[in-house]
């Protein structure tokens, strides 16, 4: 898949760590952990939305496409 | 009682099947190393085109007959056994509660072929035999029957694969839906 999640970035650029934006946010750390380690199939707009207000970003701030990724799936 | 998951039904019948397994492997050894005669077979029973029929050696020319029986006999085992193997993998996960396992559509798909191929077998031993070695009474001759009920499961075990497929598709999607 190409769409690349770059929460490790924006969450250093914040100095967020893993557990407290999954307390904030109310999501499980296993999920985020999902999340931040590309393992997610697919992200529900509520989380998005979350995130985004936690840590004061767009989605595309998260959420960029490599075309480079496509083919290794 | 609930249907899957640990102490359920399907973890009784697990047990139930591995025991059937073990006794049939023991079956499928004896035979493969006991010869025919040892054997205490006297009979073959066949479903043919009018019904079940039992023939008994007497009505049998020649020695390859026997060895024709022992072979098919000892085919039909072995692919009960393969099925047995199958059915009791395939209840190890629904017995833990976990019926979308990876494994399981193609424990079903190989189960459902096994079903079928010894559908199969047994009725081109069948054929052979009565064609070849067998005696017919007042010159009727015996018609070889196809069991359609065993290719019937098979291939309904086949689709029931590609539905664990979709099944444990759906259930990664699910658990990797953040």
């Amino acid at each position: 898949m190409g769409i690349r999640v770059h929460l490790d970035r924006v969450m250093l650029e914040r100095g967020v760590s893993l557990t407290e934006l999954a307390g904030r946010v109310g999501i499980t750390l296993a999920n985020l952990s999902i999340l931040k380690s590309n393992k997610a199939k697919a992200i529900r707009f509520s989380t998005l939305d979350a995130l985004c207000k936690e840590l004061e970003c767009a989605p595309g701030d998260i959420l960029k496409y490599d075309s480079r990724g496509t083919d290794a799936e | 009682m609930k249907a899957i998951g640990p102490r359920s039904i399907a973890s009784k019948l697990q047990l139930f099947v591995k025991i059937l397994f073990l006794v049939e492997i023991v079956r499928v050894l004896l035979m493969a190393l006991a010869p025919i005669d040892h054997y205490g077979l006297q009979y073959v029973s066949f479903d043919v085109g009018s019904g079940p029929v039992q023939v008994s050696f007497a009505m049998l020319r020649g020695a390859e007959a026997r060895w024709w029986i022992w072979a098919m006999e000892l085919t039909a085992r072995f692919c009960h056994a393969v099925v047995l193997y199958l059915l009791m993998r395939i209840l190890e996960p629904a017995g833990a509660g976990e019926p979308f396992h990876p494994k399981m559509p193609n424990r079903l798909r190989l189960m459902g072929y096994a079903v079928v191929a010894s559908a199969l077998l047994r009725t081109v031993f069948c054929a052979v035999l009565l064609k070849r070695w067998t005696y017919t009474a007042s010159g009727v001759g015996y018609s070889w029957a196809v069991d359609y009920d065993a290719i019937f499961l098979g291939l309904v075990l086949v689709v029931l694969a590609e539905v664990f497929c979709r099944g444990y598709a759906l259930r990664t999607e699910s658990e990797l839906t953040v």
